[in-house]
């Protein structure tokens, strides 16, 4: 076999040598045969004459040996791919309608594949990570619920001590900007804790240094910390000497024990690491650590599962309380579960779009086909092999082909980067993302047997029908039927997709509107927020953190354009904290607790939002440390917990402290918490305590997760302030790093960016999908126009009105809408239920946006309907007649 | 006499490559051969041979060299590789085969049943 090919491009290539060996050698024969005929008698000149007779056609011969080397079917190839370049040129809107189409597809569909694939589907990046795992506990009932991962320190203890043969450690999955400080450095870093063995169980080794050991991972321990190997570059230049040097963090020295390798990530991008110490007190009483296990070699996931679950948990000890049991969820599966679902979409999105081009193309296909057939039934009549003429059309087909998988090539590779940075922005994730290609091949291998089905399914067809026919029709073509039939499905199918998707993607809008439309319940105007971590030895007691706070506020409500200023734990549209509490006097069942967001702040907080204050009073300097402990709560607090009774007054526990309630505040929005809502936000009950009343262990606690936000309302311009705000706070304290610095309508933003990052996705993919069905509807109908315009004027000419013509023309593209958006309907009422989960204040049967979309549909089919047919109404009927 | 193309299909083949088992040669040396072993029977349609002399080389049953001819002038010399060694073989018996077959055939003789 490679001998023969080699044999067949050795000719090609040698071509003209070819020929003249062939020359030479036909030459020697003839006059060989000369000779020999003059040396049996003959004359000369007629012997001459005899051989050359008796030779035959030396161009024959040629030929016939040039093709003996298997040199036939190249030299075809090579003419076929110049008819099609020279079809191409001949009607580029054709051949660039197709190569964007198909690039569109190809590119998009690639990227997007790339990006789900990257974030949901990539193993991790360690080793063996199919063996990897969180535990959870989870109700045996209602099943393991993907992203409700986290347990408690408890819940710990018993996996470290009932799980002995399983790799195992614990973490905080909590990201935690902090202050870090070396010799003149000083950084807002994120850290991240974890417990002595959880590189060990991710098999991944420090590069330099060694991880923690158990004796540093206990409550006391000697304070040390590993960095990552970005860190250690940027901040302390790759310093071969860093293992035992000391750093700063949150102000406490720490130890240096290791770097990690480079590009080594943990679950969410950290710059140190610490040990954890998990306790079953304090921060491990709540569910806030997460537990991951390595499978030992050889134990299947059943197995291990069922190993897990044989562990008694601690609430099953409990009478009364529902029964929960450990189990396992794949590591990959538990980090991504809320990015399931929104990707998902989007890739869903995607495949109907590359459904609706590739029937666009198809349609596409049948049209060219059809208009060529008289071409391809001539040549079949003057005796062109069905071979031929199909290996003719494949190889105008593949060159579309190609020439579109460059487009989407270049499609996929220009936007998969901004697609990267979208996805990091709005998604929680690390992954970086890389063009996929074997997703680039199935994208460009469905596109391409879509063309090439559809490019020659009406030649094959054509041999089925009598030559003839196709010949004496004319401009008629006798398989018109059957391909147009096709066409019209195809058109349906796309309009179906098409109604389905702009459905989809309007619902998404209207959900992103009512979200960005909620009443926050506060003004955003002219409101800049300072972000600082807490987290520090230096405040280490409530007294200190109040003092930096009144020196801070106090030198910033000095300042000439600042109206007021406060301080707050958490600001609205971000996810506050949550506690359990109980009223004073109310007897809850056993088992069940009560629930709320707490918010620490200072007097001016309400009035510097506009937060209107309902009933009762404001928190005042004099609710101070040594004073009967108050607060404030919601309107949402109110009808969840305190209907019953006059609100103000009551008392309530919380954190192992009694407070009386002495105000209502006027609701705002905040991010979920993991409780209560589904909804991105929500007016959650939420308990607003005075900062000056927050107690010592308080502010440690929750400064470890939660950095508190300075808030300023300015009459000027709010962005002009930061630079003096930032000095303010330096002044009080040189060594804190500001970790952010944002408007406040910049935090709203940002809690509605994914819903508004969906919508966008969606409406721009549909837009692309309806234009693809637009262009397929207006070439049928431009089709059929031309197919009838002989008969359109023949009706005109025996007395019909050219609106009469028009409208019998135009009607049958409307006719398909209208079958179109009945399946789209279908369609759509079947994805409803799916689309449910990922819309707000909307339903997924809306009439408006159902409305919208149908008469939209409808609007632009009649269009594309009714513009290519009033060509009809402009025609003359007696040229036309003439021209038959 | 037969002519080129009242040989059966794949028959000059062979009989090239039948030629070339006595020795390299030339094209029109090849065209004599055959002429000469048929004794006079086949007559070669003269052009037809260089297709198929291509045709062999193409499949590696033949190799072609330029060389000298008799009377000096560069001609191109086939021989036969041992893969076309091989087939010639190959082809001889199934030719054998079937003549014997046919003749067989040919020949027989109304028997009483």
């Amino acid at each position: 076999m490679l001998n023969r090919l080699r044999s067949a491009f050795g000719t090609l290539l040698r071509g003209r040598r070819f020929r003249e060996e062939l020359d030479e050698e036909i030459a020697f024969h003839i006059d060989a045969y000369t000779d020999d005929l003059i040396a049996s008698g003959m004359d000369p000149v007629e012997a001459r004459r005899q051989a050359r007779l008796r030779f035959g056609s030396p161009e024959e011969v040629k030929t016939a040996s040039r093709e003996a080397h298997g040199v036939a079917l190249i030299d075809e190839a090579l003419r076929n791919l110049r008819f099609a370049v020279r079809g191409m040129l001949r009607n580029p809107l054709f051949s660039v309608t197709f190569a964007l189409t198909l690039g569109l597809c190809i590119g998009a569909g690639t990227a997007v594949y790339s990006v789900v694939d990257s974030v949901l589907w990539r193993p991790l990046p360690y080793p063996s990570p199919d063996r990897l795992a969180l535990v959870v506990t989870y109700n045996p009932e209602t099943g393991k619920v993907p992203g409700y991962n986290a347990v408690d320190g408890r819940s710990w203890e018993l996996i470290r001590d009932g799980a002995q043969m399983f790799p195992r450690a614990v973490f905080s999955d909590w990201p935690a900007g902090v202050n870090l400080s070396a010799d003149d450095a000083a950084a807002y870093v994120q850290q991240q804790r974890v417990s002595a063995g959880f590189f060990s169980t991710l098999e991944v080794a420090p590069l330099i240094g060694r991880e923690f050991e158990v004796s540093e991972d206990i409550p006391s321990g000697p304070a040390v910390a590993i960095l990552s190997h970005e860190l250690w570059q940027r901040t302390f230049n790759g310093d071969p000497q860093i293992v035992g040097r000391t750093i700063r963090l949150k102000g406490d020295a720490h130890t240096v024990v290791g770097v990690m390798p480079a590009g080594f990530r943990s679950s969410f991008p950290t710059d140190v690491w610490t040990p954890l110490r998990p306790s079953p007190t304090g921060e491990g009483s709540g569910t806030n650590y997460k537990i991951l296990v390595r499978l030992p070699p050889g134990m299947s996931w059943e197995g291990a599962d069922a190993r897990i679950a044989g562990i008694q948990t601690t609430r099953s000890s409990q009478p009364d309380a529902p029964e929960t049991l450990f189990g396992l969820v794949p590591l990959n599966r538990a980090l991504t579960a809320d990015m399931q679902q929104p990707l998902l979409l989007l890739l869903g999105a995607i495949v109907i779009m590359l459904l609706v081009g590739c029937a666009n193309l198809a349609g596409l296909q049948i049209a060219r086909a059809l208009a060529r057939q008289p071409e391809i039934a001539t040549r079949q009549a003057l005796g062109g092999g069905t071979g031929a003429i199909l290996r003719q059309m494949v190889t105008e087909n593949v060159a579309l082909g190609i020439l579109g998988g460059l487009a989407g090539l270049a499609v996929a590779y220009l936007g998969i980067d901004g697609l990267e940075a979208l996805v990091q922005a709005h998604f929680d994730t690390w992954r970086t993302i890389d063009l996929d290609a074997r997703a680039l091949a199935a994208a460009f291998g469905l596109t391409v047997l879509a063309t090439l089905l559809f490019g020659l399914a009406p030649v094959l067809q054509v041999r089925k029908f009598d030559v003839r026919g196709v010949l004496a029709g004319g401009s008629r073509t006798v398989m018109g039927g059957g391909g147009h039939r096709l066409r019209k499905a195809l058109l349906v199918g796309e309009v179906a997709l098409v109604t389905a998707l702009l459905s989809g993607a309007g619902l998404l809008v209207r959900s992103y509107g009512y979200l960005d439309r909620l009443d926050p319940g506060f003004d955003a105007e002219g409101v800049l927020t300072v972000q600082l971590s807490m987290d520090d030895a230096r405040y280490s007691s409530a007294a200190e953190v109040n003092r930096f706070i009144d020196e801070t506020l106090a030198g910033i409500e000095r300042q000439p354009s600042v109206a007021s200023a406060a301080v707050a734990l958490t600001l609205p549209y971000e996810r506050p904290l949550n506690m359990p509490f109980r009223i004073v006097g109310v007897e809850d069942p056993e088992g069940t607790y009560r629930i709320a967001n707490v918010v620490y702040v200072t007097p001016d907080f309400f009035e510097t939002l506009g937060v209107p204050l309902l009933r009762g009073r404001n928190l005042e300097t004099a609710d101070g440390p040594d004073a009967p402990t108050v607060v404030i709560a919601n309107q949402a607090f109110i009808d969840a917990n305190l209907v019953d009774g006059p609100a103000i007054g009551s008392r309530l526990t919380f954190g192992g402290r009694e407070f009386e309630v002495v105000g209502i505040a006027g609701d705002v929005q905040q991010a979920r918490g993991g409780w209560g809502s589904s909804e991105p936000i929500w007016k959650s009950p939420t308990l607003y305590i005075s900062a000056a009343q927050a107690g010592d262990g308080f502010f440690r606690g929750i400064h470890i997760w939660f950095s508190p936000s300075w808030l300023v309302k300015t009459t000027g311009s709010p962005a002009g302030l930061a630079a003096s705000i930032t000095n303010t706070i330096h002044d009080v304290n040189p060594d804190m790093p500001v970790a952010r610095v944002t408007l406040l309508s910049e935090v709203m933003a940002q809690a509605l960016a994914r819903p508004r990052f969906e919508a966008m996705f969606l409406v721009i993919v549909a837009a692309f999908a309806l234009l693809l069905a637009v262009v397929g509807l207006y070439g049928i109908v431009a089709n059929e126009v031309v197919e009838r315009t002989s008969e359109m004027g023949l009706r005109m000419a025996l007395g019909a009105t050219p609106g009469k013509a028009v409208w019998t023309v135009g009607l049958p593209g409307l006719q398909l809408t209208v079958v179109g958006l009945v399946a789209g309907g279908v369609l759509t009422a079947i994805t409803g239920r799916w689309i449910a989960q990922v819309i707000w204040g909307v339903v997924p049967y809306d009439p408006i946006t159902l409305g919208v979309v149908g008469i939209g549909v409808t609007v632009l089919a009649a269009t594309a309907s009714f513009v290519p047919a009033t060509r009809i109404a402009r025609l003359e009927p007696s040229t036309i007649l003439r021209e038959e | 006499m037969l002519i080129t193309k009242e040989l059966l299909p794949g028959t000059l083949d062979m009989l090239i490559l039948k030629a070339l088992s006595l020795g390299p040669n030339h094209g029109y040396g090849v065209l004599l051969r055959i002429e000469q072993t048929s004794k006079g029977l086949v007559s070669l349609e003269q052009g037809s041979l260089y297709p198929a002399l291509n045709r062999l080389e193409h499949r590696g049953l033949i190799a072609s060299e330029w060389g000298t001819s008799e009377n000096n002038r560069k001609a191109k010399f086939y021989s036969l590789t041992p893969a076309g060694t091989k087939r010639l073989e190959h082809e001889a018996s199934r030719w054998t085969q079937m003549v014997e077959a046919v003749t067989n055939v040919l020949d027989a003789l109304p028997m009483e049943s």
